[in-house]
Formats: C-alpha cells, structure tokens, sequence
C-alpha cells in the first residue's frame, strides 16, 4: 500500500518536468487572455506539444536573463519590447523574419536585417480613476498629467515606481519625451501628491478600482479590464499623450532550435492572431482592419507619443539615476 | 580456580593516545578461558577503553589482541562474537524483552527455530520469563540490567564484557544481582571481563582482578593476594584503606586499641569518629612518623563497648608486630 | 601500527556522512559563493572589484531602507516576542481552558502565504477599511506601521513555538523554594521564570528578526512608501533584471541575519548548563486573577487571528469588494486560470515530495551529526553549515539557484579554469523546487531532529555492533521507529512551509508546474484580489487538513507506543 501511494506520487511528481520535444513559450501576456490566443494555436498545429510559462514582465525577464547561458524557453511571446532591447544588447536572441513580418508597422518591429523581435501590440500609459470615490470627495476628473498636480489631490495618487517596475519606466520616459528637462520639476511638484510609488505597473490601477487610491497612474488596459470587471473605474488618456511599450515576440538563441518555434512565431503575428489580440489591445503592431475595442481613443496611433524604443532603452540608466536624485529625501 | 585453564585471550603491548595523552599504555594481559577478571580502577584509568578495544568498539591503537593465539585486531566486532552489557543497559526501547534477545539472536543468524526455545533458556537463566512481553521502561532498573544480560549471553558469546554494569543501580539491587551475575557465569562457564570501579564488587565476583591506575596496568592477581599483598600504595588504598608508617602497608582492621599503655603501644589523639554499622572507624593523630600522621582504626563494634573515643581523647594501640619495623620498636619500648 | 577495522560499514558510513555533505556544500554554500561572485562581477561575468557595491551606495536608497528595516525587525520581533510570551504563558503555566484548541488557533498564521494578512489588512485598515472610518483622517494602514503589523503577525506562530517549548517543562523546585520564600508572583515571573527561558527568548527574538528582515510579501502590499531592504533586492532583480546590484543588496541582507546566528550560537552554549538539571513538570495551582486575565488575554489573542482569518475568507466570497458586496463562490473556480497557470494537485505532489526527502535528508543529516563518529572534520562542516539556511531569504535563495543551477560551465574564481556543471540538467525540473524548498527550510527540522536523537542513548550502536547487527538495521530497527513522532512532525513542517513559500520558488518554477503560492501574486496583481484570497484561504485550509491528519497520527503513534515511549 505505502509503495503504491509512493510510487503514484512520484509519477506525478515526474509529470511536472518537461521534456525535450515541448515547445516551451515564456510569456508576460495576461493569464485571463492567453486560452483564447493559444485554442487558435493549437487549431493551427494540432501536433506541436508546448508549454507557457507566464508570470509578471519582471519576473519574466529575470528568469530569462538568469538562464542566459542555458536556456529553457524556446520562444519570447508578448514581452516588453525594452526587455527584449536589452536581451538583443546582450546577443541572447536569434534572428528571424517570420511570415507576413512585412505587415507589421515599422516602429513595431526591429530594424535589424533579420529582425530579432516583431511587435504584436501595443499599450499605453493611462490614468485610471475612481468615479464613486472622487465625487465623494466632490473631485473633478483629471485629465492630464499638469492637472495631476492640483493639490486637492494630495495623497490620493499612486504611480509604479520607474526602478521597480517596467510600467513605471514608460510613464517616466513617456513625462520626459514630452517634458524634456522641465520633467524633474514636474516630477518633484507631483512626489507631493503621490500615496505610493508601487513595486508594480498595474498595482495603481487596482489601488483606484477599489478606492483604496482613487488615482493610479498605470496602463490603459488594466483600467478597461478592471471596469470590464465591474469596478466603478474611468480610463484617462493624458492629454499630453501617452508613454507606451510594445509587446513583441522572439527567438531565444539557443545551441538547438526546434522546428515548432518557428512555426509558433509565424502563428503569433498571424492575421488571426493579430484579430484575437485587437479584441484586448487598442493598438497592434500589424496594419490589417481591426475593430475599435471599447474604452481606448477612436484613434489610439496619435495619443502616442513619438517614442524610439532604442532610445528609451538606451537612456534607462541616466533616467533612474535622475529619478534617485532629485526625489530623494 | 580457573588458572589451570589455557589461554584464551592475549592482550599484547596495547597502546592508545588521544591526542597527546595516554589512554592505554603498554597493557600485556593474559585471559584465561572459563575465568571472571576484573578491571577495576579510578573513572579515567582507560579500563574502559580496553573493555572497548576488546570488544572491537575502539580502532586505530597500537598493538595486538590475540584470540586462541590469532590476531583479532581487523575483526568487526559482531564478528569476535563477544557479547557485552553497558552501564545505561542500552535496551532498545521500542522493543519488548524478547524482541531485544530476538534481535540479537537474528544479528547472529541463528536458524528460526532455535530462536524461541534459545530465548526460553536465557530468560530463565535469568529469571525473567514472567517479564518476555514487557518493555524496559515497564522494568526496573535490576531486571532491565538483566535483560541486557540475557541478549548479551543469548547468542552463546566465546567472551562476555561488562562495562560497569552495575553502578546504576541502588546498593540492595546492586548486593542481589552481584550473586546472580556470579551464578550466571558459573552455570554457562563463558570468560568474563568486567569493568568496574568499585573494589568490592570486584573483590566479590572476581577470579582474578587487574588494577589500572593512569592508563597503566599496575597489579594482576586473585583477590585475596591483592588484598593482602599490594605491590603499591595506590593498590593497597584503592583496594579498602591503607595506613602508610614507614613504607609499610597497614590495614585499619590490624590497628589494635589497646586499653593502657604498654610495650609496643604508642598513644594518638582522636580526632574523627564514625559509626559504621559492624565496625567504627577512629582516626587518630599520633607522632609515630612525624607530627602530624594520621592513622585509621578500624574497631569491631562488640570491643571496646565500654570506651567512647570522644574526639581530642588520648589512646593507646598496637601496630601488627611483623610490620613494626627495628625503628619504631626501638623508640617506645 | 594502525588498524583501520571493517572496511565496508566504515567506507559506508564516510561515504553517507561525505555526501550528506557534499548535499549541504553544494545547495547551501556554492549558491551563497556564486552570489558573491556575481557582486563583484560586471554582467559579462569580469572581476570588478567593489564596483557594484559603489553603485548601490550611490543611488540606490540604501540607508533609508537600512534604517526602516532595523525598525520594522526589531519592533515587529518585540512585539511578537511580548504577545508569543503571554499565550505560551497562558498554554502552559495557568489553568485556562481549552488549551489544545487555543494552541492550534496560535499556529494559523504559519498556515498561510505572507500575502493573506497584507489582503486582510487592507480589507480591514486600508483606506477603503472595515475599520478605518472610526479612525481620523491622517490614518493610513500602508507604511511602517503597516509593516509592522504584518510581521508580527507572520512570526508570530514561529516564536510562540519556541517560547511553549522553553516554557513547558522547567524545575519546580524553584518555584517551591520561591513560595518558602513568600515571594509574589510577579517577583516569579521576574526572577524565576524570565531567567529559565533566557535562551528560548534570544532564540525566538533572533528568529523574529531575521523572519521579519528578510520577508518582502508584507512590505509589498503595505509598504506604501516605506522601502525596505527586501524591497530594494525585489527592485533590483525583478524591476531592472540588474543582478549585479541585486546580489549586493541581498549580501546586505544576510549580514545581520548571519550575525544573529553567531550571537544566537553563543547564548546556545551559554544557556546548555540550564537544561541538564531534570526538569521537572510543573504543578499548577489555582489562581484566580491568574486564570481570568490570561482567559482574556488568550481569548483576545484568538479572536485577532481568527478575525483576520475570516476576512480573508470573506474577501475570497465577495463579488467585487467594496463596491458589490454579493457573496458568491466563484472565485474559487481555479479551473478557469489552469492555461499556464497553477494546479492545485501538482502543488500538494511537490510539497510531499519536499516533506518527503526533506524529512529523510534532515532526519539522517542530524544523526550522522550527532550520532557517528567518521569524518569529524565534515561533520563538524555540516553542522555549521545545517545552521546557514535559517538566515537566508528566500528570494536570495531563488536567484542564487538560477545563477548557480543554469550556468553549463562553472569558472573558478579568478582563474580562467572552466569546469562543466554537472547539475545544470536540474534546472527547469520539479527537483529543484524540492530540493529549494529542503533548504530554504532545513534549519528548524534540523534542530528537531537534533535534539530528539539527543535523547536517545549513544550506545545502542556500539551494542548493536557487538550483536552483529549493522548500523543500518539499527537506524531504520531502533532509532527510526523511537523519532517517528519528530519525524512526522518535520514532515508537517516542510508541507505546509513548501506549501506557503513564495519567495524562492518564484523563480524556480518550470513550465510544467506553477504552485499555487506563487499564483496569488499574479491574481493580486491583475486586480483578482478575490481570486488571491480564495487562492491563501484554500492553502489555509489543505494546511489545517494536513495538520489534523498529522494530529490523527500522532494520537495513533501514541496509543501504540503508551507501552514504551516515556518522553
């Protein structure tokens, strides 16, 4: 009897290993969203094996960066393209155009020969506000960053903090594309009004749908999903434009490519692809007809600030080091 | 006596160090086959240790044991098949009183069917076969000592060890289980080697004792010639107690008191009096040697009923004439 | 001449006690050097000197997250260490009722993810609080106090546990000669019963500190803008992927963890004098200021934890708090997230597996420790080294574990030596989460296992040796069956711990299999805080079910062994 549990126990135990043939995906894409996405997938190549592992932007990135020299995933799908500039920098990821790679927008895809990664959506920075809590306080919407600084709103704004969390980079950079050096005034005028700086991009947006903070300074689709999910929420587009991040795919150089990751990253910017991820994402990164989705701008291209990712990337450091010095206390 | 028997276990130039201090120094030991020895010694002697060596417990010294003339050094000790008993008796608790003799019995592989009856035999030699179900914390400490007795001897050991077997237990049970231990050992005639350091008990059960002192083997011999006859002070005072005049060994109970003085008497001023049961102990302050020697009188407790030997009392008493020396006699009389 | 006696039990047993070692050197030590290493290294893995360490200084928020650490420990072990004292004092020395009960109540918060009392906080003192609007406005939850209070509560289990221990059993003469003396109760407590449990207390205060020191769950959720040192780590490796400094703030955070475990040492061998008189149990008289004010205070302490308990519970029930209040039972519908995500069996299989060698490694460990004498040099090693874990965050644990487990090659420092790294075929398996979560929690059963083979004669396998029995029949025949209870209850605690943890498996998960555990921090995060609730209250619950087979267990171990087990 004690043998049979054992061993039933460590059959199931060995089920959680993977094996060689599995397609192993990494990705930062929403949980709630990747059945719908994956089911096409699967339609199209019933007989490739795979396996997601799916976990925040930075954990992600982490885990990929720790198994640099050694690594699990096979494909990137939907990460934060600033992840993936820095995995380019530092020679992890392999070339390759995948089928219909001419459909996607220029700004969304690397500009490489071969390019090393291809965009599949794009999100933005966003206001997210609490309707009920700031009419308790008899509080108007605001509806740019300068109004952020009206000091009726002291303590009650939250914001990820841009060392902690990629979400809070985009915001910082997105202030500072449009701010330049009147970015650090800005910044130290609404640190007044700031609850929290949070250790995650999407903790501002929850913070407000439940009124804990009634105004979080996140990205656009965490606030449309929280009001999808009932939460009494109102997602704000900054006048000034919004701060936004690509979500991109690509393949991670590795002694051993397997077939199936190239077929799974020619299915991820698919045309059918592309029509499953326009129902969550206002923005894709290819130019096919999609439909408008509910509670992002009639046009989200033109509140988009002018943004080069390389650049971005590039003045991460300078920013941060910034950042640390004038809001230092 | 055992002596006329042959040699069974030889104990050559054994030597162990721990560190920079010696254990064991150069101890050469004969065993005879069939006898009781004793170890006896102050806690520290190392008669541990060479009951441990013996029974293969303790590696890497220097020198040789022989069994029946051949080296045992490199022999596990389940191998030399020697049983042995501990101070802490070391029953597995978990065990009933015959699954530890059982266990013993299947570590030796004996054939299954022997196993029940060999256990009914031990147990009885032993007195304990109303006890076979119970476990040692349901026994006393005599009876759990006799356990421990009977899984050692179970398997038909060539050698039994006792280490300090009996020095956990009260004096009555200690008294009782002495005469069993003898017994015992009489009726299955197994060689017997036994640590000790109570010179009683080793007086007692002994054929022969050997006396250690500081790692060093000091006196070999039967009990009485190392009661009467130490070849040391140390021997002469581990063993009973000893009075030291002018080099000569003297017993308390050859200290005579002598009612007035008289040729060959010397006077001494008591200074401790201790009631002792069949006898009472006396010291006494006397100018025999110097000043201030000190001298013990042992004195039966029927002489001398009339006399009270109040501390600061001055008395009279014999020293044993053949040990008086030319010195002594000279002076007093 | 030497012998060196029958080779084979011998070579045996130095094979067991060197790979026992070998076990702790290179799960414990080799990931705590590679951290080292990458501190002192550039990312392409050159020698830089203290340059990292120069950065960190420079930008990062060093001294206030120093400083803000050091308060929240020491506060939080404080008041853990007075509240612990009180119940473990009501559970063992006064007539109160319903101990058993009270005991168990006392053990809840060891049952649930760091998380659960961060959601239950909010959800009480957050801005949105049951309780805040009876507060004034300038009230907030989130911030040291936050902190504060969430630690205390996670170590609160911990220290309770060790002060019942030291409280327990103690010598009653004392207490008799004290009466003689006509001395008050107070007076006891103060000269009598605070000096006997000295080492239990410096224990329990080391353990609340580093516990407290090195958890990031609370200060995450509560923190608001207090950073801590475990944030700035958190900020470092999971916000910039920058390792390097990473590496430099989790050194900072063992410092003072592994200081604690020197000074915790020393009182340990202070304080052994204290225990080798017979304890004697200790006979309770009646009192009646005695037994009302610890009723209440008990009572009190109860009703906290069960209170944060429920509102968890009423948080994973809630429809969309605090705006739809609906209960409804759907949030605990995992299937719908099992795409890439969690599986409730799979997390049970990993953490009996983890109880399961955990208790054998840990088990066998401390008796070739304390029980054999072979290779004195390497024993001597793992029990120094059985000793590390207990100072070492969870987090740190993790990234060290990639660092070390997915380099295929290993350099040896400052040479261009380069040798293949023989366990990197773990990485990405199941077997590294197991064998993480052995470590990061291999302290404590270690200590358990220590001292119930103390109690254990040392002869019996020098007994055994004569008997011709091997030391192997012996251990599984005798030392075995007598530690069964340990050994259940070491099993239990690797269970529910494995079953809990977060912060070391976060990053050591494969694709094949994510624990529930660290399910919840993405369920918080996306806004499903029901969902990470109903995710901590289901843990709760399998933990409690765990325990009360444990309990059922240990009741049928103790009617079997009533014959024989006098401890």
């Amino acid at each position: 009897m004690k043998k049979i549990v054992f061993f039933i126990m460590m059959l199931a135990f060995i089920s959680c290993s993977n094996d060689n043939q599995t397609l192993i995906i990494y990705t930062a894409l929403e949980n709630d969203i990747i059945p719908a996405y994956i089911d096409d997938f699967h339609k199209n190549y019933p007989e490739i094996k795979y396996k997601i592992v799916r976990d925040s932007t930075g954990i992600i990135a982490s885990k990929i960066l720790a198994e640099k020299d050694n690594p699990t995933a096979d494909v990137i799908w939907g990460l934060a393209a600033t992840s993936l500039i820095q995995f380019q920098e530092q020679e992890m990821l392999e070339g390759y155009a995948p089928k219909g790679i001419e459909k996607i927008k220029p700004q969304f895809k690397d500009n490489s020969a071969t390019p090393q990664w291809a965009g599949i959506d794009a999100w933005m920075t966003a206001i997210v506000v609490n309707t009920i809590e700031l009419e308790k306080r008899a509080l108007p919407t605001p509806s740019s960053y300068q109004d952020l600084l009206d000091p009726r709103y002291k303590g009650l704004i939250t914001m990820p903090h841009p060392a902690s969390s990629g979400t809070g980079y985009l915001i910082l950079y997105g202030i500072f594309s449009t701010m330049g050096e009147n970015t650090w005034e800005y910044l130290k005028e609404l640190d007044k009004n700031i609850a929290e700086y949070t250790h995650s991009g999407s903790k501002p947006a929850t913070s407000a749908g439940t009124g804990e903070y009634p105004i979080g300074i996140s990205f656009g689709f965490r606030g449309v999903s929280l009001k999808k999910m009932g939460m009494p929420v109102e997602v704000i587009f900054p006048q000034e434009g919004s701060g936004w991040e690509l979500e991109a795919n690509a393949l991670i150089k590795k002694a051993e490519i397997k077939e199936s990751a190239y077929k799974f990253l020619d299915w991820a910017i698919s045309d059918s692809a592309m029509q499953l991820y326009s129902k969550n994402y206002a923005i894709i990164a290819s130019d096919i007809q999609v439909e408008n989705v509910e509670g992002f701008p009639v046009d989200p291209l033109a509140q988009m600030l002018n943004i080069d990712l390389k650049e971005s990337a590039g003045a991460k450091t300078t920013l941060l080091s910034n950042w640390n010095s004038v809001l230092k206390k | 006596m055992m002596k006329a028997n042959k040699n069974l276990i030889q104990i050559e130039n054994v030597s162990k160090k721990y560190g920079n201090t010696f254990a064991l120094k150069n101890i050469n030991l004969e065993i005879f086959e069939g006898e009781f020895l004793c170890l006896l010694g102050p806690s520290g002697c190392g008669k541990s240790t060479l009951l441990r060596i013996l029974a293969g417990l303790e590696t890497n010294y220097d020198g040789k044991i022989l069994k029946n003339g051949k080296e045992i050094d490199a022999i596990e000790p389940g191998k030399r098949k020697f049983g042995m008993v501990f101070q802490s008796y070391s029953l597995f608790p978990n065990m009933s009183v015959e699954k530890n003799i059982e266990f013993a019995l299947k570590a030796f592989k004996y054939e299954k069917q022997k196993i029940n009856a060999k256990i009914e035999s031990v147990l009885e030699l032993t007195n304990l076969l109303e006890h076979r179900k119970k476990f040692p914390n349901q026994l006393s400490g005599g009876q759990q000592q006799r356990v421990a007795l009977a899984r050692a001897i179970a398997p038909e050991p060539t050698v039994l060890l006792l280490d300090e077997p009996l020095s956990a237990l009260d004096f009555k049970v200690r008294e009782e289980l002495r005469q069993q231990l003898k017994k015992i050992q009489r009726d299955i005639g197994v060689t017997t080697i036994m640590v000790t350091h109570d010179q009683e008990e080793a007086l007692s059960l002994a054929d022969r004792v050997a006396v250690m002192n500081h790692a060093e083997l000091v006196q070999i011999s039967t009990p009485e010639e190392i009661y009467r006859n130490p070849k040391s002070f140390f021997v002469a005072n581990f063993i009973g107690t000893m009075n030291n005049i002018y080099n000569k060994f003297i017993r308390p109970e050859d200290v005579k008191i002598s009612d007035k003085k008289g040729c060959n008497t010397h006077s001494g001023i008591v200074i401790s009096n201790e009631f002792r049961g069949f006898y009472r102990r006396i010291k006494l302050k006397s100018e025999i040697e110097n000043e201030k020697k000190e001298i013990i009188v042992d004195i039966p407790i029927f002489h001398h009923q009339d006399r009270s030997f109040n501390e600061g009392e001055s008395i009279h008493f014999n020293l044993p004439q053949e040990v008086v020396s030319e010195q002594i006699k000279e002076r007093i009389c | 001449m030497l012998k060196s006696n029958f080779s084979l039990q011998k070579t045996f047993l130095s094979l067991m006690i060197l790979s026992m070692f070998l076990f702790l050197f290179i799960f414990i030590a080799i990931p705590i050097i590679k951290l080292l290493l990458t501190s002192l290294s550039d990312p392409q893995g050159s020698f830089v000197g203290f340059e990292n360490f120069k950065e960190y200084f420079r930008q990062g928020e060093f001294r206030t997250s120093l400083v803000n650490s050091l308060i929240v420990s020491f506060s939080s072990s404080i008041i853990s260490i007075t509240l612990a004292l009180g119940f473990a004092f009501a559970t063992t020395r006064t007539n109160i009722k319903f101990k058993a009960v009270l005991k168990s109540i006392a053990m809840i918060p060891l049952f649930a993810p760091t998380m659960l009392y961060g959601i239950s906080l909010i959800y009480l003192f957050g801005n949105q609080g049951i309780f805040t609007k009876f507060f004034s406005d300038s009230f907030s939850i989130y911030g040291l106090w936050g902190i504060i209070i969430a630690e205390s509560f996670y170590i609160f289990p911990h220290l309770f546990l060790i002060l019942y221990v030291s409280l327990r059993s103690y010598d009653s003469s004392l207490y008799e000669a004290a009466d003689m003396m006509n001395a008050r109760g107070m007076k006891k407590f103060i000269k009598i019963t605070l000096p006997s449990i000295k080492y239990g207390l410096i224990t329990a205060f080391f353990v609340g500190f580093t516990l407290s020191l090195t958890d990031f769950g609370a200060p995450k959720i509560i923190g608001g803008r207090t950073n801590v040192l475990a944030t700035e780590v958190s900020k470092y490796i999971l916000g910039q992927q920058n390792f390097q400094i990473g590496a430099v703030a989790s050194l900072f955070l063992l410092i003072p963890a592994g200081l604690s475990f020197f000074i915790e040492n020393l009182a340990s061998k202070r304080q052994k004098a204290f225990y080798s008189h017979g304890s004697k149990n200790f006979e309770l008289r009646k009192n009646k200021f005695r037994f009302v004010f610890f009723t209440i205070f008990a009572v009190f302490i109860s009703v906290i934890i069960i209170g944060f308990l429920s509102v968890s519970i009423f948080a994973s029930v809630t429809t969309l708090w605090p705006y739809n209040l609906k209960l409804t039972l759907s949030n605990y519908d995992f299937s719908r997230f099992n795409m890439g995500g969690f599986n409730v069996w799979k997390t049970i299989i990993v953490a009996l597996v983890s109880a399961f060698f955990g208790s054998i490694i840990c088990f066998t460990n401390a008796y070739l420790i304390q029980k054999e004498k072979a290779l004195l040099p390497f024993q001597k090693a793992s029990r120094l080294l059985s000793m590390i874990p207990m100072a070492l965050p969870g987090l740190v644990l993790g990234i060290s574990y990639i660092l070390f487990f997915n380099s295929p090659t290993l350099s040896i420092p400052f040479t261009n030596i380069k040798i293949p790294n023989a366990l990197a075929f773990l990485y990405g398996t199941p077997v590294i989460i197991v064998i993480a979560n052995i470590v990061h929690f291999y302290s404590v059963p270690y200590l358990t296992s220590t001292s119930a083979l103390k109690k254990i004669d040392s002869n019996f396998q020098a007994a055994a040796q004569t008997m011709n029995a091997s030391k192997l029949t012996v251990f599984f025949k005798v030392f075995i069956p007598i530690s069964l209870p340990s050994l259940l209850e070491i099993f239990v605690y690797f269970f529910t711990n494995s079953m809990v943890t977060i912060s070391a498996v976060i990053f050591l998960y494969t694709a094949n299999f994510k624990p529930m555990s660290v399910a919840i921090i993405g369920m918080e995060e996306s806004g499903n805080i029901a969902v990470a609730a109903a995710l901590s209250v289901s843990i709760v619950f399998i933990n409690i079910f765990a325990r009360l087979i444990y309990i059922g267990l240990t009741r049928l171990l103790n009617i079997k062994r009533k014959k024989w087990d006098k401890f």
